[in-house]
């Protein structure tokens, strides 16, 4: 089973050193609570200075938006964002008030996905594409 | 949550981008009572946007709002934004996407169901504002 999670953090906020140990969180959270068999992939998104808002001010804030299946146990949703939110914590030093976690079911969290990728200009769609898949492939060859 | 992004054409400058962030973080609240600690917003220059609008945003938020208190949150925002753009409504497009509260966790806890952020605010937001005055007072020390 092939889930993905997309990070989305502050431009200069968490360091590039930290991204391996936060996706090998990830994935372990998933292992954990979705099933061994759960495999992972990490997408990132910089959201540059000056780009991102919390409360109508600048943003410290991380998201993280992990695609669970549908019909996921709701206890055991809340246990992997718990882990997820121990874990990033603990790595970046951010407080929980600066992370938003979501563990959304596949299809709805795609339509919201769907929603944002119809955005993309055609021109700007081979160039996204190749970034998103670059980014899984290397997600998925990780070790963790 | 609610997250909302906004995508267009072209960079929105900066004094625009704080506007229209304060705009949907107010109109968020006004019209479902949320605090507005909840509220993000992101710009999206990289997606780039169609070119029918000036400015799209996709908003993600808790289900259970009702049809009337969307519409006219929806409304708002699209007028807001829009003046502040000094654009047509037609250029802003505002989609509404929803997701369970459940399904997201703020804070380390499990976000309230709508209606329910007062109490949620009460015991774990207070308890965020006093443990960052001691961690500050214990730097300061």
């Amino acid at each position: 089973m092939l889930l993905t999670a997309t990070c989305m953090v502050q431009e200069g906020r968490i360091p590039s050193e930290q991204r391996p140990a936060l996706e090998s969180a990830l994935k372990k959270a998933v292992r954990t609570h979705v099933g061994p068999e759960a495999r992972l992939t990490v997408a990132w998104l910089t959201i540059p200075r000056g780009s991102g808002y919390a409360a109508g001010k600048p943003s410290t804030s991380s998201m993280v938006q992990i695609a669970v299946p549908d019909g996921f146990d709701q206890t055991a949703r809340e246990a992997l964002m718990r882990q997820v939110n121990d874990r990033w914590c603990h790595i970046t030093r951010q407080s929980p008030f600066e992370l938003l976690i979501g563990a959304t079911d596949k299809t709805p969290g795609r339509a919201v996905i769907k929603s944002l990728v119809e955005q993309i200009p055609l021109r700007k769609k081979p160039r996204f594409i190749a970034d998103y898949a670059k980014q899984a492939i290397t997600s998925l060859a990780r070790s963790d | 949550m609610p997250l909302y992004t906004c995508v267009s054409d072209h960079r929105t400058d900066d004094a625009k981008r704080q506007a229209i962030a304060l705009a949907i973080t107010e109109s968020h609240c006004s019209h479902t009572g949320a605090p507005p600690e909840f509220v993000h917003v992101t710009f999206n220059d990289y997606l780039g946007g169609t070119s029918k609008s000036t400015l799209r945003i996709v908003g993600t938020i808790r289900t259970g709002r009702t049809h009337e208190v969307k519409s006219s949150m929806h409304a708002e925002i699209v007028g807001k934004v829009a003046g502040i753009l000094s654009a047509s409504h037609d250029q802003v497009t505002l989609v509404l996407q929803e997701m369970p509260a459940e399904w997201a966790m703020e804070g380390g806890h499990v976000l309230p169901a709508p209606g329910t952020e007062a109490g949620w605010m009460r015991t774990h937001w207070t308890e965020h504002e006093e443990k960052a005055k001691h961690d500050s007072a214990s730097v300061l020390r």
